[in-house]
């Protein structure tokens, strides 16, 4: 039986994401898709949704939805206070939602982007195979735009799912950080274009989160990299490459980036650290750390292998 | 000559070369039929640019060290190949297409500068385009973007200055040695020197329609205001 749950606030940002449109980008068309996967894959894991079923994910909030019929729903990510017709609920837990219940969710206390799952996952028109809303691009999602307030999403009512909890060890919380996040780097591409110096410097500084940052890229502020080499002739890129312009600022891409780019990039960053970088407010601050490419693979294989695997043996 | 070089968790470049030229786009054109053929279920995708291809693969069909050793045995067969076929008989994906394109000043705003620029009159610049073969050399920026070459010389106009803040879709631009049509509404500081009717990237289908791809050979076909309206051109309001 499908559903509707009606947007009564819609908050700065929040969009239908899922796991991303693979497969496209020889068109132009960028991957997209949650910025945080821990934090979207558990949403869908803890309501025994395949890992590629819709969620929302919220940047800061606040945020209301009304569900029309019964069903069972999972929240994670950046912590908004999320309440049901008043009553406060767990983070990183699966709950259960009466006919007519209002989820309602302020503006996050940490983090920067809560994810919102729905048992079976919530509903629109795919595209290429994927419901993650590009909005630069204007596909997915409900007609490619962020969520409005009316907005009417569909979902197949099933309160019968699994009320769980996320083990502790992997429950996130993106507090108040007192150190930078560490961003583990894989030298890549370009790598070796850059001066000795250049590198040194990269990997001895913090930097801090430049406020325009957004889902093509995260850019960083610090002590410039000084000569950097110039631009190249365009190649393709991806999410986690880290591009450094001329002004030597690096910038990570993140998974809305162009499929193509001319910026030189000293390498790019563990996917499964994107995740972190995800929640990262604004004026935080980060750093880089040597890594490798095996590494880095291995992290992202355990990820989805966890989220793919734990769910054939629910 | 080529390289491959681990450009991401999941993805490899291939490098042929330093520079882009026609010789370039043909053995990258080839190089992405072969590499669609040859490989397996591992491939998630294969994105040509300028100078290399880059092939994405999904980690847990495949890992790293696998994918290296597997384009290495395929390039090295690509290249004997090639070596061994001067009459370019290997398989591109090359294609004619013909974009029909209305030139009136109405949709053509730096058309006029750009006659200026070369000190031509104005429909000499829209002879001079529409005399030209553009070869289509990457695509990205945004959906369906093509970013095509070359541009003859006297018409190798720089960018603006500043960019404007929004160009109709269909938009025929040009910018140094590169040409295009804008797919969608964006910003853009290419020079505007007519409209195209057809849509690039569709959106009133699922999946969208997108008519260029790399290696394709692109001629613009110069129509009246009436053949662009019939074709679904649209004016600014």
């Amino acid at each position: 039986m499908s559903d509707i749950a009606t947007v009564e606030k819609a908050g700065p940002m929040t969009l239908i994401q899922d796991v991303g449109r693979h497969g496209q980008q020889h068109l132009g068309v960028s991957v997209g898709g949650a910025l945080d996967r821990h934090a979207a894959g558990w949403a869908n894991h803890l309501l025994g949704n395949d890992p590629a079923a819709a969620v929302l994910e919220i940047v800061l909030g606040p945020f209301a939805l009304r569900f029309a019929s019964a069903t069972c729903i999972a929240l994670s990510g950046a912590d908004c206070g999320w309440r049901l017709d008043g009553e406060p609920l767990q983070l990183w837990s699966s709950h259960r939602v009466p006919a007519g219940a209002l989820l309602q969710g302020g503006m996050a206390r940490s983090g920067l982007r809560g994810y919102l799952a729905v048992a079976g996952g919530f509903q629109s028109t795919p595209v290429w195979g994927s419901r993650a809303t590009t909005v630069g691009e204007g596909l997915g999602g409900l007609c490619g735009e962020p969520l409005r307030v009316g907005d009417q999403l569909p979902y197949v009512a099933d309160d019968d799912g699994l009320l769980r909890q996320t083990p502790c060890e992997f429950q996130r919380e993106y507090g108040e950080q007192t150190e930078p996040l560490n961003l583990r780097l894989v030298p890549s591409n370009q790598f070796e274009k850059f001066s000795p110096s250049a590198r040194q410097k990269l990997f001895s500084q913090s930097y801090q989160i430049a406020p325009d940052s957004d889902r093509m890229g995260v850019r960083l502020t610090g002590a410039t990299l000084g000569q950097v080499p110039g631009n190249l002739v365009s190649e393709a890129v991806c999410p986690g490459a880290v591009q450094v312009p001329s002004n030597g600022q690096p910038i990570v891409l993140m998974r809305d980036c162009q499929t193509i780019g001319g910026y030189p990039k000293i390498g790019h960053v563990y996917s499964v650290d994107l995740d972190w970088l995800a929640q990262a407010r604004p004026g935080s601050r980060v750093r880089f750390e040597l890594g490798s490419l095996a590494e880095s693979q291995a992290l992202l294989r355990e990820q989805r292998q966890f989220f793919l695997g734990a769910r054939h043996a629910d | 000559m080529w390289r491959l070089q681990d450009s991401g968790d999941e993805s490899v470049t291939i490098y042929l070369a330093a520079h882009p030229s026609e010789q370039v786009l043909q053995r990258i054109s080839q190089l992405v039929v072969l590499l669609r053929r040859s490989l397996g279920d591992w491939l998630t995708d294969v994105v040509p640019s300028y100078c290399s291809v880059t092939i994405y693969y999904d980690l847990l069909r495949c890992d790293g060290p696998t994918v290296a050793a597997r384009l290495s045995s395929l390039m090295e067969t690509f290249e004997a190949e090639l070596s061994a076929d001067t009459t370019g008989t290997v398989a591109s994906s090359e294609r004619e297409v013909e974009l029909p394109v209305y030139y009136g000043r109405e949709v053509a705003p730096d058309l006029e500068r750009v006659a200026d620029f070369a000190g031509l009159k104005v429909e000499d610049v829209i002879r001079l385009h529409a005399d030209t073969e553009f070869r289509v050399y990457a695509l990205g920026f945004r959906p369906g973007f093509a970013y095509m070459g070359e541009t003859p010389e006297p018409l190798q106009v720089p960018r603006l200055e500043t960019p404007r803040r929004s160009v109709p879709r269909g938009a025929v631009a040009i910018a140094g040695p590169q040409a295009a049509v804008y797919p969608c509404v964006s910003p853009g500081g290419w020079n505007l020197i007519g409209r195209c009717p057809i849509a690039l990237f569709d959106r009133s289908e699922n999946p969208p329609r997108v008519i260029l791809q790399v290696g394709d050979r692109v001629r613009f076909k110069p129509v009246d205001k009436k053949t662009f309206l019939k074709l679904g051109g649209v004016m600014d309001e």
